[in-house]
Order: structure tokens, then sequence, then C-alpha cells
């Protein structure tokens, strides 16, 4: 498998669960979007560490670039988080207007950040790195 | 490798997109003033709907496809236009002169409206046109929707093209006397026609789609073999239908219609099959938008279908109020639901952008970003889809009973405006929201992601 299936995958499981927790809320059930919220939080933030701390380094090492593709992922990276703490607020909150306005902001800025990962730097990662079976190891050893 | 290609902030500014969605239904509602005029479809209504049609899908249609294709080429492609915040106005600049002008070729028809038309025109869709035809070139990868959008470009080409050796025709009939000996009466227009909608505007709406429906949506993905080949299939049957005309080869003609409907059928019911299996269930007025639209596309291939039945069963003299309505279910149904659709959906989006832009590296600033929602209300979207599905059935008849010509222009019109009032409430928020986090970002500075 290529780091860029591996990758675009762990996308797709983060979407779903994500949707799944944002349908519950727009049913106002509350319980279950919850709990989906979190577990969707959890994976997402493990994606997350999982690039910041394995698979950027190494693209940089083998491309020497740090100030490029990977600092504006890195800075994205923070931006879905800034969103992620006010989505768990309005999910404390029970807030529905205000988890839908911010989960549309959320999905359509994570759906971009994945687009620019899935098309251009995770096929470049794996063209730079060649074997994606150690890179993939190292990642799911990798703890959050 | 081509690492250069790989640069993420070449994102043009907010302003840059917004001038072409911004004056975009100004000419809708110039057009739709032209369809509310008492004798558009009397002895001359010839002219006067040919001004409607030009303004509607020059000033509209393409404008909208301009500003968009300009906000989405360093998305897909990772490569911008050159300079793209002081190009882009120009190009913009002149193509609303030219298209303010175009109207006056049919209404005031004489040989300098050609030229004051057609420069600022061909001057604007050229430069574009070889501009992004250059990013193109340069990134490395064929992506499908790259692919889609280079196809779109060439018709987009062969459309211009012979939309002026048309208007010209009437004008130096020397110089292009040689081009109509090839064509007859009424076969550069249909192929001016075919390309401008079948190439240019179904093909970018393909590859557009193809990127924008599973991502903004989470559907699942277009089907691979779908992605690959159908803009491509379409435009070999446009090269088919276009070698056919100028050889004479009816049956060739016949064939690329009916694979072009054949394309268009599958193109529909793969998107219908996509939305219907979306992963998000909250209520999304594009997504109604994207419904409407394929339901469209599938009914005007059963009404050319039917239309091109009636000579063969004695209704012949109809067939040409049949195709009509085809065409307006076409343009109006399909074309104008995706675009409408796209507009709710891309504005607030790229004012939250630029917006997070600047906010980068605040914290303060980060938290007191408006959402999607605060820059655009779904209901403003929701009203704009209620509008649009009492319009479009109205819009559609009237084709057949003239006489509903003024409630259909006047229903556009409150279409167009919802439009603008839509696009200017976002651009309000976006402005106080832009002052609060400058301040925001002066009072508390910025901040060191490396610390976490
Ligand atoms: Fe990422």
């Amino acid at each position: 498998m290529s780091i860029n299936e591996y990758m675009s995958n762990k996308h797709r499981e983060c979407d779903d669960v994500f949707s799944q927790a944002e349908n519950f809320v727009a049913e106002d059930k509350w319980d279950e979007a919850h709990k989906h919220w979190q577990q969707f939080h959890g994976e997402l933030e493990e994606h997350l560490t999982m690039e910041e701390a394995v698979l950027f380094p190494k693209f940089e090492q083998a491309t020497g670039m740090t100030e490029g593709p990977t600092s504006v992922m890195r800075m994205e990276h923070a931006q879905m988080r800034a969103l992620c703490d006010k989505l768990a607020n309005a999910a404390l909150a029970k807030n529905k207007e205000a988890y839908l306005g911010l989960s549309e902001t959320l999905m359509i800025l994570m759906q971009q950040h994945n687009m620019k990962e899935e098309q251009m730097l995770y096929p470049m990662t794996d063209r730079v790195l060649g074997d994606s079976g150690p890179v993939i190891q190292a990642m799911e050893n990798h703890d959050s | 490798m081509n690492l250069d290609g790989l640069s993420f902030e070449n994102i043009p500014k907010f302003t840059t997109p917004l001038r072409f969605f911004a004056t975009a239904p100004i000419f809708g509602l110039l057009a739709s003033l032209l369809l509310i005029m008492p004798d558009v479809w009397l002895s001359r209504w010839q002219p006067q709907f040919i001004a409607m049609t030009h303004l509607f899908t020059l000033g509209f249609i393409a404008m909208i496809m301009f500003g968009a294709l300009i906000q989405i080429l360093p998305v897909l492609g990772g490569v911008g236009l050159p300079n793209v915040d002081k190009t882009a106005p120009i190009i913009h600049a002149l193509f609303v002169g030219g298209v303010a002008l175009f109207p006056l070729n049919f209404l005031f028809p004489s040989e300098w409206s050609v030229l004051a038309s057609l420069f600022p025109l061909i001057t604007a869709i050229g430069a574009l046109v070889v501009c992004i035809t250059w990013v193109l070139f340069k990134t490395n990868k064929g992506n499908v929707s790259i692919r889609a959008i280079r196809l779109a470009l060439m018709s987009l080409f062969v459309t211009v093209i012979s939309g002026v050796i048309q208007l010209s025709s009437y004008y130096y009939t020397d110089a292009m006397g040689l081009l109509q000996a090839v064509f007859q009466g009424k076969d550069l227009t249909n192929l001016h026609m075919a390309w401008g909608v079948l190439g240019w505007v179904v093909i970018l709406i393909m590859g557009v789609s193809f990127q924008v429906i599973p991502m903004f949506h989470v559907t699942p993905d277009f089907k691979q073999g779908i992605k690959q080949w159908l803009p491509a299939i379409q435009f070999s049957l446009l090269v088919g239908m276009t070698t056919g005309i100028m050889y004479k080869l009816s049956i060739m003609v016949w064939l690329s219609m009916v694979f072009t409907g054949i394309v268009l059928l599958v193109y529909a019911y793969s998107g219908l099959g996509l939305l219907a299996h979306r992963k998000r269930k909250v209520p999304d007025s594009t997504v109604n938008f994207w419904k409407l639209a394929f339901s469209a596309l599938i009914i005007s291939i059963a009404v050319f279908c039917i239309a091109s039945i009636l000579p063969l069963i004695g209704l012949g003299h109809r067939a040409a109020e049949a195709q009509l309505l085809a065409v307006t279910v076409f343009i109006a149904g399909f074309v104008m639901s995706v675009i409408l659709g796209m507009l709710i959906k891309i504005a607030p989006f790229l004012a939250y952008l630029h917006l997070q832009q600047s906010a980068m590296n605040c914290f303060q600033a980060m938290s007191a970003l408006p959402n999607m929602h605060e820059l655009l209300a779904p209901n403003l979207g929701k009203w704009l889809f209620k509008t649009y599905t009492i319009t479009l059935p109205v819009l559609c008849i009237v084709p057949l009973v003239h006489e509903l010509s003024v409630l259909a222009g006047l229903l556009l019109v409150s279409v167009f405006l919802q439009l603008l009032i839509l696009q200017w409430k976002t651009w309000q928020v976006y402005n106080s929201a832009q002052q609060n986090v400058d301040a925001l970002v002066e009072k508390h500075g910025v901040m060191n992601f490396d610390q976490f």
C-alpha cells in the first residue's frame, strides 16, 4: 500500500465519524452526537500528530524543504485544531446552531486540506521516499 | 520532479474572484429585463433574443466560470495565474466592457459595434485562455479535473472562433467567404452552440464536479472510469459532430448526438447516485441545487429525444419549439442550478479562507472568526432554492407559452437580486470580521506554533 492510499483511507474514516456526529446533532440526539464527536476528535488529533511527528519530518528530510508545503500543512492543522476547540464547546453547550455552522466550516476546511495532501503532498512523499512500508509502520507505532 | 509547482500560497485575494461573482448577477438582471420587454417573441425577436442569450451566457455563466477557474487553479494544480491580483482585474474589466457592448451587435448592428465589442471580449478571453493554458502546462500532474479543464478551454476556443466568424462574416464577406463555403446556413450557429454548451460548459462542470461533490458533500467518489473518460469522450463526440457537419455526413452527426445523450445520462445518473449516498444528512441548499441540476439534465435529454421523434409522427412543425424547450431546460435547469448551488457555497468559503489567512498565528483572532453559516445564513440559500424551483418551470414553459415571459423575467429578476444581496451580506460580514481580526492581531500579536 502506498502512503497516499494509507493516509487517504484515514481521511475517509475521519469523515465518516464526523458526519455521524453532525447527523446526530441535526436530529438533536446529543448523547450519540457527543460520543461520535469525541471519537472523531480523537481520531483527527491522532492523524494530525502522525503527520507532524513522522510523515512531515521524513518529507522534509528527503526534499530539504522545511519552509515549503509542510509548513503550510502544519499551519492548517493549527487552524483545524482551533475550530475543533470551538466545536467541543458547542457540543458541551448543546448549541445546535453554533455546532452546525462550525461543523460546516471545519468540514470544508478539512476537505480542502485533505485534497492538497492527497493530490500533492502524499504522492510526492511516495515518490521521494520510495518504499512506503517502513513509514507506515513508523506511523502505526507512533504514540500520540 | 518539479517541486516548484508545489506552492499552496498562490491563492488570489478575496476581491479577485469576487468581482467576477458580483458583476455576473448584474448581467443576469439585464438579460431578465430583455426577457420582460414586450417584443422579445415578436417579428424582430431574433436579434433581441440573441442579445439576451449572450448577456446571459457570457455575462452570467462565463463570468462566474472565469472567476471560479481563477480561484480553483491554485488549489487543484498548485499553480495560479501569473500575478493574478493584477492580471485578473484587467481581464475582468475588458470582459465586462465587451459583454456590455455585445448586445449592440444585435440591437444596433454596425461594423463599429463588431469592433468595439469583439476587441475587449477577445482580448479578455484570449488572455485568460493563454494564461490558464500556460499554467496548466506548468503543473506536473495530469489530475482528472485539470485534464477536463484543458478540454473545456479548447472547446471555449472553438466556441469563440466560430462566434467571431459568424459575426464578422456579415461585414467582411471576402475574407470569410472561404469558411462560409464549408459551412451552410445554420451549421455554424449550431457548432457555436454545441461547442459552447456541450464543450466548454459541460466539460468544465464535469471536471469541477468530480472534485467538488465528493469534497463538499462527503459522498463516495465518482467511478474512476467516469472521471477518466467522460470528459474526453464528450470532447471526441464534439469533434465527430463537427466533422460530420463539415463533410455533410448526417449519420455521423446523428450518432455523435445519440452518444452525447448517453454520456450526459451516465453523468447525471452517477451524480445523483453519489448524492443519494451522501454521508452528511444536514440540509444543504447546494445539494438540492445539484439534485435539481442532474434531474433537469435527464429531463432535457428526454425532451430532446421527443423533439427528434416529432417529425417522424407528423408533428414536424412543433419540433423547433420542442428543441428550444430542451435547450432551455438544459441551460436554466442544469447549468444555472449548478452555478447557483456553487455560488452559495464558494462565496462564504472564500471569505472564511481569507479571514483565516489574516488571523493566522494569532489565537485570539482565530477564535473570533465567523463560521460559514454566519458568513451566509443557510436561510438565504434556502430562499434562493425555493425561488428558483418556482422560476424554473415558468421559464421552461416560456418557449411554448410566450405570454409567460414577463412573469418568468420577473422571477429571474428576483433570483439575481437575491444573489446580489446574498453576496453583499457575505461581504459585509467579511469586512467587519476583517477589521476585528486586524485589531486582535494588533493587540495580541502572533505566536509561534512550534511551542506546541
Ligand atoms: Fe494533514
